[in-house]
Parts: structure tokens; sequence; C-alpha cells
């Protein structure tokens, strides 16, 4: 065996350019295994730890204001509520460097003892018992806006800047993902942060005392949270509830795990196309090998060699790739994974204590390989069982031409030069292996259009939500309801030429024993910079009786247009429910959301208030800073947004889309590169002689080129035609299985992409034949044409 | 007549690792134009190799071979592929065809290279294929397919036909018909052919007979009365 070793080896050698192609192709199907399960397992186990060690809440619910014995009254008279916290939670407007910004007022004990969604100090101190306005800042917007220990804070507070000293810096389980509300899908840590300062202070500054406006519970294991919301939801209804929150649909925690939910899918299908891939390569070139050495393998018989040995001999051609494979691939994935961790700890502030490589999941990444690679070679080797020592000696049978099905047609087969005739010729003659290098061109056609189709689906988004909904410049919350005499100064604020008033508020939609909290925004007649718009853009009249809802919140509901739905308002003392038809659908891509004229809500809101938000338009951007500092002097004014700074932003923070995009495409790349590489070799290899005697004719190098590569050309654009609907296909159920209750993309396509991904494509072939001429040029006449065969 | 092809002092050395092997040791002669040579010589002789080289495959280590007054042994591949292509044609024992093209397609493959090529449907006559042109080379028998080998080397219509052990692998039948068939491409077309062989006996048939051993030109004989094949037994 140690000689027939040796041969294995000069066979690797002579074959360096394929064995190191499928090499590649197992390494990234590998390093992809190891690297996202890697990743996967990093963040979803700190997660769970971190849940655990600072008791990251089960339900919280967020009230209007009630007082602090209730927290008390939880605990007693839940069943199963472990512990619970009151708090005081609250979102005012921060002047910094220059900007508007919005920061979240959590009120923390006076002194440190154990609590729901406890904070863990990364550097500076708990608070102590000296000045009052102490505060202690969350860790991502404390870095982003280079804060340190003994600097000072000014929320605005009442239209009062209060002054906060910062005696710390904190991480919490709750704002792993800081993000401010359901409408943004990725945090901007510049623009919005946590503050935590002491309950008694907070209670003074907002007027509250003794009172709390948040409370956040654990429950304990076994218990149901669902029935733990419904008896909360009794117990505090007096008290006006804004929204009660299970763990599931917490905003942070929900991004985290959906997060680590695509992980888990990708860290298997991904790896899967590759090996897949791989496999059929393996399949190719060692049915090639085998069929190459045929005499040798009848030698080998005669010799007395038993066909398991044979086997076996070639066998551990595909299994020496699947053991390297696995060996590069996990070296490299446990790299990746670590970038790929850090990554991901940009945009979620968990403690990674180290970023772990899992050697253990080299074991699972090599079994699966071997397997894929030993199931290809058996399939590929298993001939050698057929081979009789005698015969396999003797000269192969020449090499069969018959006519194929085009040459029917006559007048266009008659039309086609030798050359074109040899190629198709040729691709019906080694049909299987024509279909899978097609496998290949399609897989990677396929994976281009996904990766363009992610981009254009967020840039869609994006330009829906930004450019063709929103047409205001600036957009201003209050705190409270205002009336239209309120509304009216706000409108004759210098530079505003344009203001509609809009009513945003928490709603529990039901349509009979299916329901859901979302948010219910509320528009004027014939809006002019708060549209409603439907997939194409257009703008979409909303009816004067009636609601619409997205496709999702549709399902969800179990409800079809025309049919009622119920309202139920979070407003105090407003708790009727209220019937509103169901009219139409229209797309929404984050959060939940349900649209309606303004005449619906009349009675859902108190006498005279009209807006709890306003949009504003202004005669010209240079005026916007004026207008917002204009804005941010009205007491009731609570967060304020300009439209251009929150579109630049969300721009920024999309950049990860296109890296994905990037590397989607150099897989792609990789992909069509190796299968052409593979193939080509072998049909030149295999037709060397052929290639030579048209060289001996007197052909051109650039006409016997073509013969070959006219090949790869035609399988390309055939594959090329059925892997854009595959990548069509691919990227639809791609957007459908990232979709979230929180948002949900449409599979955006343009008609560009469908040629970049062809072009692409078509350039990786050309490419490749551009590195394999060399391998024709280099075919000796002389000695190719002594050998019989 | 003129000299169609001239080799002056010609050497071809192959280099295998560390040992050189002399495969042409200054070998001279030509071939006149319309002339029927043969290059007689046993197997290792070097009469591959000057077929190879006068077929502008491979490039002599020192000497000059010398067509229509240039020396082929300066030209550049790109050089050597025209000159391949307008001046010569092969015939190989193994034949050599295009196993998934018809018999027909074969020869036009060759056809389309040449600027002034033969008539495909006389030359297929001529070869004696009627009937055939529809055949892949794997329903051919072995002189059938030589046939077709030798129509697509003459229908490019070249100045010179060189043709290495053409009758090898046939039996001895088919062989002697494929030399009467290069005998009169020779006598009809006008083209000057030049066989390689090992086989004595159809030296008798040739104008020139050029004896090759060990890497050198042993004996140049030309022969006044060419036997025709019909009389020659081996």
């Amino acid at each position: 065996m140690a000689v027939l070793f040796k041969k294995l080896l000069r066979d690797f050698n002579e074959a360096k350019g394929q064995f190191t192609a499928i090499l590649i192709i197992v390494a990234i199907g590998v390093m992809f295994y190891t690297g996202i399960n890697a990743t996967f397992r990093n963040l979803s186990e700190a997660k769970d730890k971190y849940y655990k060690k600072y008791r990251f809440e089960d339900i919280h619910a967020n009230l209007y204001y009630a007082p602090e014995n209730i927290v008390q009254k939880v605990k007693q008279e839940i069943n199963g509520v472990k512990m619970a916290d009151g708090r005081i939670v609250q979102d005012v407007k921060m002047y910094l460097y220059g900007k508007y910004i919005t920061v979240r007022i959590v009120s923390l004990p006076d002194s440190r003892r154990e609590m729901v969604n406890d904070i863990v100090i990364k550097s500076g101190r708990y608070f102590s018992g000296d000045e009052s306005n102490q505060c202690l800042i969350e860790e991502q917007f404390f870095k982003a806006n280079n804060l340190s220990v003994g600097n000072m804070v000014k929320p605005i507070i009442n239209g009062m800047e209060v002054k906060l000293k910062v005696v710390g810096k904190v991480a919490s389980p709750e704002y792993i993902y800081p993000v401010k509300d359901g409408s943004e899908i990725i945090p901007d840590y510049k623009k919005f942060g946590i503050i935590y300062v002491k309950k008694s202070f907070a209670e003074s500054i907002f007027g509250m005392n003794g009172s709390i406006n948040n409370i956040c519970l654990t429950i304990d294991e076994g218990i149901n949270s669902k029935d733990v919301k419904d008896k909360l939801d009794k117990l505090t209804r007096k008290s006006g509830i804004k929204e009660i929150v299970e763990r599931k649909d917490q905003l942070s925690n929900r991004m985290i795990s959906d997060e680590i939910r695509q992980l888990m899918s990708s860290g298997s299908s991904f790896p899967i196309v590759f090996l897949l891939v791989a496999a059929a390569i393996i399949y190719i070139v060692m049915g090639r090998i085998v069929e190459n050495q045929r005499t040798l393998i009848g030698v080998m018989k005669a010799m007395g060699y038993g066909n398991f040995q044979v086997l076996s001999h070639y066998l551990l051609y595909s299994i020496i790739v699947g053991v390297a494979g696995s060996v590069i691939g996990s070296i490299l994935g446990l790299y990746f994974g670590m970038f790929l961790t850090r990554f991901e700890s940009q945009y979620f502030n968990l403690p990674l204590s180290g970023v772990k490589m899992y050697t253990g999941l080299i074991i699972p990444a090599s079994i699966i390989t071997l397997f894929f690679c030993i199931l290809a070679g058996y399939n590929s080797c298993k001939a050698v069982f057929g081979i009789m020592p005698a015969e396999a000696m003797k000269a192969k049978p020449p090499k069969t031409g018959r006519e194929i099905f085009i040459e029917k047609i006559g007048i266009l087969w008659n039309k086609f030069d030798f050359s074109l005739k040899m190629t198709i010729r040729n691709i019906f003659r080694y049909k299987k292996r024509a279909a899978l290098t097609s496998i290949g061109i399609i897989f990677a056609t396929g994976i281009v259009l996904v990766g363009l189709c992610v981009k254009n689906s967020i840039d869609y988004a994006i330009d829906m939500q930004y450019l063709k909904s929103s047409k205001y410049d600036i957009k201003v919350d209050f705190t409270k309801f205002l009336n239209s005499q309120e509304i009216k100064m706000i409108r004759h604020i210098p530079h505003v030429v344009k203001l509609e008033p809009l009513v945003e508020t928490g709603i529990e939609i039901s349509n009979g024993w299916r329901k859901k909290d979302i948010g219910l925004t509320a528009v004027i007649d014939n809006p002019e910079l708060f549209i409603v718009v439907d997939e194409k853009g257009n703008t979409v009249r909303l009816p004067p009786k009636g609601i619409m809802i997205s496709e999702k919140l549709k399902r969800i509901l179990g409800t079809e247009v025309g049919e009622n739905l119920s309202l139920k308002p979070y407003i105090p003392n407003k708790d009727d429910k209220n019937p509103l038809t169901l009219k139409g659908i229209v797309p929404q891509f984050i959060g939940l959301n349900a649209y309606c004229s303004y005449e619906n809500i009349k009675g859902l809101i108190g006498e005279g208030d009209i807006a709890n938000s306003a949009v504003l338009k202004i005669d010209d951007v240079k005026n916007q800073e004026s207008v917002m500092s204009r804005l941010k002097d009205i007491p009731v004014a609570g967060a304020i947004q300009s439209k251009n700074d929150t579109l630049k932003n969300v721009r920024e923070s999309m950049e990860v889309a296109s890296s994905f995009t990037g590397i989607m495409l150099v897989v792609a790349i990789i992909l069509a590169m190796a299968v052409i590489y593979n193939i080509t070799t072998i049909n030149i290899f295999e037709r060397q002689k052929e290639l030579v005697t048209l060289k001996v004719l007197g052909f051109k190098d650039s006409e016997i080129n073509r013969v070959v590569f006219n090949e790869n050309i035609l399988i390309t654009v055939f594959g090329i035609i059925l892997g854009l609907p595959f990548g069509r296909l691919l990227g639809v159920i791609m957007t459908k299985s990232n979709e979230t209750e929180f948002y949900s993309l449409p599979a955006v396509f343009k008609a560009s992409d469908y040629i970049t991904a062809a072009v692409l494509v078509l350039i990786c072939t050309i490419l490749t034949n551009f590195i394999l001429s060399k391998k024709i040029k280099i075919l000796d006449m002389v000695e190719i044409m002594k050998s019989r065969e | 007549m003129d000299k169609i092809i001239e080799l002056v002092e010609v050497v071809k050395e192959y280099k295998m690792g560390e040992v050189s092997v002399l495969a042409a040791n200054n070998i001279s002669f030509h071939i006149e134009e319309g002339e029927y040579a043969v290059i007689l010589g046993p197997s290792g002789s070097g009469k591959s190799t000057v077929l190879n080289i006068m077929g502008g495959m491979d490039k002599p280590t020192s000497g000059k071979v010398i067509v229509n007054g240039s020396d082929i042994s300066k030209y550049s591949d790109r050089d050597l592929t025209l000159y391949r292509r307008n001046m010569v044609g092969f015939v190989f024992q193994f034949y050599n065809l295009m196993p998934n093209l018809t018999a027909v397609e074969n020869i036009e493959m060759a056809a389309q290279l040449s600027k002034n090529p033969l008539n495909i449907g006389e030359v297929i006559d001529a070869v004696g294929l009627k009937g055939k042109e529809r055949n892949f080379p794997s329903q051919l028998s072995g002189g059938e397919q030589q046939r077709v080998s030798i129509a697509r080397a003459v229908v490019k219509n070249p100045s010179l036909l060189l043709c290495d052990e053409p009758t090898g692998a046939l039996d001895y039948n088919t062989g002697k018909m494929i030399l009467k068939l290069l005998h009169d491409v020779n006598r009809k077309l006008k083209k000057t052919v030049v066989i390689i062989t090992h086989n004595s006996p159809i030296a008798h048939t040739a104008d020139k007979v050029i004896k090759v051993k060990s890497g050198h030109v042993e004996s140049l004989v030309r022969n006044e009365n060419p036997q025709p094949i019909e009389r020659i037994e081996w």
C-alpha cells in the first residue's frame, strides 16, 4: 500500500490545480459551517448567561402613572412572579454636540440592590450618597459620544436643562441592542442612549413622587408568561397601560434572538451548497481519474489486488480532499468565527467572555464533509468493480460519435461550423458532466442575485420609508396631546411652511380572540407630508371610515378586507373597544402598524385634542437648525427628528448590507471559477489528442481554444438562464425566512441585477478560459501524437 | 524540378533529464516538387523526428529547413501554424480523427482552413468514401478511417503530404489500398507525398528513397523505375 500511496501523491501533484479548486470549495464550506455556528453559539451562550446573571425581565409594562405600591400588589396577587421592580422610564431630548438627540431616563434604586434588569458597571461606580444628580450612562452611547466619568450631561426635562454628573459607564441585558422603538432597525449610539438616575431624583424631576410608570418582572420557571401578562393587564388597567411586553417581544431581545436564529439557519444552508458543489466536482474528477487509469487498474487486478483494495486506493483521493478540506476549513473557520463574532458584537453589546473557538464543531463538520466526499468518490469509483483485467489492458474502444436531436433540424445544423458541431456533440456526449457544470453555474448565478437582492430590498425599504412616504423635514413628538390652538402656535414658528398633525398611539387591535399590540397612526385628509404609499410608491388615499394594516398584521389577525376589527387604545379611561372596518392593505417593512384617517379616532382621544405628534416642512434646509431650536423650547416637545439626519444615519448603518452583498459576490465568483476550471481541465486532458490534431492541421491557438471554450460559454449561458429564476426564487425564500414579526422586507430585483449576475458569471467563465488557454498552448504535438491513446 | 523542401545539416537533440539523445544527427536531403518519396528506417532511427521537423510540428536544434526559399526552423510558433495550415497535410498511423464529427465534417473542418480547398465531394469520391460521408469514425473500419484522414489532409490542397506510417495500423490488403490511394494522390492530384515507413518493400514504389539509421541518412537513392504498388509483396 505504501507504493500505491506514493502513486497517489504523484497523481495529486499532476492534478494540483484541480485538487486545489476542490479543496478551496470544501474548505469554504467547512469554514462557513464552523465559523457561523461558532458565532451563533458565542452569541447565544453569552446572551443566556447575561440574562440569567443580571435578571433580565420576563415581562414589562409601560404605564401612564401608578403608585409605587402596585409593585407589592403585583408580587402578591400574581402567581408565579419571582421578582418585580418599579421604575420611572421616560424618553426626553438632550442637546449634545450641536444636535438634539433622544435619551431614555431610567430610574435605579438610590443604593444598590438586586433587581430585575440589573446593570453591569463597566467603569466608574454606582450612585453614592452625595449629590442627587448622579447618573450612569449606557456603554455604547458613552463610547460613541466620547463621554468620560466626571462629565456633565444635560437632558431637557419639562423644558429645562437638568445637569447630570456622569459617575459610571454601565451595560444592561435590557439594552444589548439599544433602539428607541420598533421603527428603527439599526441602533444609532450617537443619537439614542440610556441614562440611569437615582429613583428619588427621577421622582422629583418628573414630579412623580411615590410613583412609577414602568414595572418589570421575572417569573418562576414553568409559569406561562402569557397568563402573567393577562393578570398584569387586569391589575394595572386602572393606571393606564401603554403596553405590556413579554420577553419575546422586548425589542433588544427580539433583535438579538432574530439574529441568532438567522445565523443558525445560514450556518447550515451555506455550507451545504458548498459541499454539494464540491461533491459534484469530486464525482466528476474521480470518475475521470478511474477512467483514465483503466489500464493501470487492469494491471493491478492482474497482479492480484482485490476489488476492495483498488477501490480504497481511489477512495483515498476523496478522503484526503475531505480531511484536508476539513482541517484547512476548520482553521479558517475558527478565525472566521472570531471575526464574525466581533462583527456581531459591534451591534450587540454582549459580555463575550473572550471570543470562544468551538473545536467541538470540527468533528461534525469533518463528518459531514467526509460523508459528502466519500459518497461522491464511491459513486464514481465503483466503476473499478466492472473492470476486467484482460479487457482493461486492451485498447479502449474508440469514442463514439452519435447524431443528436438538433441535427434533425438540418437547416440549423448545416449552418454551424465544425467547432460548434464538436462543442454541441461533446456536451451531449458527456451529459452528466455538462449537467453538473450547469448546476455550479446555476448556484453561482443564484448567489449573485441573492446578494444583490438583499441590498436592493434594504434600499427599497429606505426609499419607501424616507423618500416616498416621508415628505416632511422635521418630525416632532409631544409628551401630551395638544389642541388646535397649541398646534397653530407651532405652525407659526418662522420658516415653517406647512404642518400636519398626527396621532400616534399604541393600541390593541383584535379580531375575535386574536389580538396584537401595535402602533396606530392617524393622519389628516389628503396629507402631503406624511403619506401612506403602496408597493410602487404611489400615494394611497386613506378611506374616511375604516383602517388599513399591513399584510403581515392581516395574517396575524386572520382577517380579510371588509371585516370588522376592534381597537382598544391604551389611553387612561378610554379602554372601550371600538369597531373599525378593515379597508385595505398597505406595505410595511418595519414594525406592525395600522393607519387610518383622522375622523376614525375622534372618539378614542380626548375632547379638543388633535395631535401628539406633528410633521413640518420648512422653507429651506439651512433654516433647519433654527426651527429645531425653537421647537426644543416648547415644554411639551419630546423627540425632534430631522428626516435628512435620520436618513443619513440609516444609510450609514446599512453599510453592513453592502458587505454581505460583497461576500456573496466573492463566494459566487469562487464557485463559478472552480467548477469551470475543474471540468475544463478534464475536458482538455481527455481531448488532448483531438486538440493536438487540430494544431497539426494548422488551426491557430485561438481557433482551438474556441472548440473547448465555446462549450463552457454555452453551458454558462444555459446555467445563467436557469440560474436567474433560481436566484429569484432563492431571494424570495431567503427574505421570507428572514422575515420576523418585527420587519419584513420585500424581495426586490432590478432589471440591472439580472444583467449584473449574468455578466459577472460570464466574466468568471471567460477569465477561467483565459487561465486555461495556457494548458492548451503547452500541449506537445510530437509527444501526444506518438501515443496511441 | 524545383526543390519543395530541403533539410540542411539538421540536428535534433532531446534532453531527457540528464541524458541527451540525438534523434537526428546532421541530416541533409531535399524533396522535389511532385515527388513520391519514402523515408525508410527501423523504429527509433529518427525518421519520425525528421517528418515532424518537415511538417513544422517540431524545431531542429540546429540546421536549416528551407521551404520556398525561407528557413522554417527560424519561424515563430505563429508562423509555423500558418505553414502547417497552408503548406502541409498530415496522415497519421492512428488516423486521429475527431470522434464526434462525421467523416464529411472531419474533412470540412480541414477544408475551411484553406484559402483554396479542393471540392469536398470530389475528394470524397477520390478516396472512395462515397456513401460513408455521414458515418462517425467509430462507425468506420480502419481503412475507411485512414481514407478520411487522407481526404482531410488532401482537401486543404497542400503542397506537401506527410504520412507517418500510414499503413502501420492496417491489415495487409487495406494497407495496400491506402498506399495505392496515396500514389494516386501523387500522380493525379500532383501532390508531393512523403511517406515514413519501416517496411522496406514499400520503398520500391517511390521516386526517391531516403534510408535513415541512428539519426543520420544512410543512403539516398533515386528510383528511376518505381514499381506499381500492386506488384509489391511483403
